[in-house]
């Protein structure tokens, strides 16, 4: 891809194709052989789909004759996603060995109104197998590595999605989210992750992590990027009977509406206990970006987020145990050990623990709702508190090790996922090792246009989101 | 002496649970692990027994699993979902 492709948002590059000033070969061409080249550096494809990606942007390019300006918000535009969205007789790994050949017979439905849209389906990402990992490692695939720096991790469940569109091999990509898996990858490789509200966007025909919990959610250069990805995925689907039947907002005019007199709150309690001085820092100069646009910034204490964290892996794991039951009896072997390993503890989970755990969830949301939402309109933290580890370090020495690992760098994640609410990643600036470092927008059950209107104003007002990788 | 006691019915209590993680994993589940990683197991299942215990106090019957997705589309936002 020519530097000037490269550095195009989703929305610039769907917007040239549509006024014909690029076509689609021309762009997704342009997107396989940066792919091809930086395969080997960042590990992010399962597979790159060349051959077919190309036969349907000549289509595309056809259509836009036939059709004129009648084409869908995404015509022509290629995109890449997590290989645990389902295409009709197509394979889906799920990241892992024991579906390397699996050929779903059903196609996802955010996969189906990306087609509609127009987009263009470039290959199936890397991901951490069976979305149970937040570093990205992979001991099948390989593991997914950091556009900003290869040494370091990509972040997960969803890293081929991060590095991919972080390495500007594609201008956007789904992503799966049950304790942070799309803020992570989107936090340490640079981008902007959606996490939307539970119900929000339909999960018919993607592979389950813990169905009381899961979320599908776009990643993308710009929060302008995302809230057209979000407007085209979200609404209601009689085959995810967890969807919310409600009209889907036009997230892209929300952008347009002012900050001043916002409310954000920062968290005074858990959310900053574990952060580095950089992240510290970063937080600090973000926030005060927002009270220049006019924010009122509030500090409060918030519900005990590391209670919550620890009730949403009881549900996660328990899930996660019956999902995997069979092939853990019959196919242990297949697990990388440290997947395994996860799995595990879901079996001592007691059906009334489990159950306890889901009832209490109605509890915390109203106990966080009265705390948080009755004084602030969203909620600002780190995703991470600590700048990406490289990889060597997030590797699973023993099962204590991962453990901690896992709990670092979801603890400000995981909880939001408990709670069902949306929370937006947004790339805040760099640690001194020049590694992304993000901040989350933490928001009322579907406010997504506040969120994307909140964080496309500090898009405006700063370039962190411009800068590239060195690739 | 009373020190060592202890110690000693802390480390039975600890072989217990982890012998009955084994035990049921085999029994019920029909899965195999090592005595080392049924300790694991046995502390990470007391973590989040904790958990679930320290929060019991707050469980109301009436909150069933589906009262949570009912409480997310009726938030205060102005619309109905």
């Amino acid at each position: 891809m020519t530097a000037d492709l490269a550095d195009l948002t989703l929305v610039e590059v769907a917007e040239a194709i549509r006024g014909g000033r690029l076509s689609s070969v021309e762009v997704t061409r342009a997107c396989i052989a940066r792919a091809e080249r930086l395969q080997p550096a960042l590990n992010c494809f399962i597979a790159i789909e060349a051959a077919p990606a190309l036969a349907a942007a000549k289509k595309a390019d056809r259509a836009l004759k036939q059709r004129g300006a009648r084409i869908g918000p995404l015509h022509g535009v290629p995109l890449a996603h997590k290989d645990l969205f389902y295409r009709a007789g197509k394979v889906s790994t799920c990241g892992s060995k024991i579906l390397r050949d699996y050929r779903p017979a059903l196609t996802s439905t955010a996969v189906e109104r990306l087609t509609r849209a127009g987009a263009i389906w470039l290959g199936s990402l890397n991901m951490a197998e069976f979305a149970a990992n937040p570093t990205g490692h992979n001991d099948h695939w390989g593991d997914c590595r950091n556009p900003w720096n290869p040494a370091h991790m990509s972040g997960g469940s969803s890293s081929g999605s991060g590095a991919a569109v972080g390495g500007r091999v594609c201008y956007g990509s789904l992503g799966s989210d049950t304790g942070g898996s799309v803020r992570t990858p989107a936090a340490a490789c640079g981008v902007v992750g959606l996490k939307p509200t539970y119900g929000l966007i339909s999960r018919h025909g993607v592979m389950p992590r813990s169905w009381s919990q899961d979320t599908v959610g776009p990643l993308a250069r710009t929060v302008r990027d995302c809230a057209r990805l979000t407007g085209v995925i979200a609404g209601a689907d009689a085959r995810d009977p967890t969807c919310a039947t409600q009209p889907v907002p036009d997230y892209e005019r929300a952008l347009s509406g002012r900050t001043k007199g916002l409310r954000i709150g920062i968290p005074a309690n858990h959310y900053y206990d574990d952060a580095t001085d950089e992240v510290k820092r970063c937080m600090k100069a973000s926030l005060a970006v927002f009270r220049s646009l006019g924010a009122r910034l509030i500090r409060l204490p918030v519900p005990d987020p590391a209670a919550l964290a620890l009730l949403s892996n009881t549900i996660t794991i328990a899930e996660a145990s019956a999902i995997h039951h069979r092939w853990l009896r019959e196919r242990p072997q297949d697990y990388a050990p440290h997947i395994r390993a996860r799995m595990e503890p879901g079996f001592q989970v007691t059906a009334t623990a489990y159950l306890e755990a889901l009832n209490l969830r109605a509890h915390f949301l109203r106990e966080f709702m009265t705390a948080v939402f009755a004084r602030v309109d969203l909620l600002h933290t780190p995703v991470m508190t600590l700048p990406p580890p490289t990889i060597e370090e997030t590797r699973a020495g023993d099962v204590t090790a991962m453990s901690r690992v896992v709990t670092r760098l979801t603890r400000n994640t995981r909880p939001i996922n408990y709670l069902g609410l949306p929370a937006l990643s947004v790339p805040a600036g760099f640690s001194s090792r020049g590694l992304p470092l993000a901040f989350q927008l933490v928001g009322r059950p579907f406010a997504e246009a506040t969120l994307f209107r909140a964080a496309h104003r500090y898009q405006m007002a700063t370039d962190w989101h411009t800068m590239a990788p060195p690739l | 002496m009373a020190r060592s006691k202890r110690q000693q019915k802390t480390k039975d209590a600890a072989g217990l649970a982890a012998r009955t993680v084994g035990e049921q994993a085999w029994r019920l589940h029909g899965l195999r692990f090592s005595a080392a990683r049924c300790a694991e197991l046995a502390i990470e299942a007391g973590r989040h027994a904790a958990a679930i215990a320290a929060a019991a106090p707050r469980l109301d019957f009436n909150d069933e699993p589906a009262r949570f997705t009912a409480l997310l589309r009726s938030a205060p936002d102005g619309t109905r979902r």
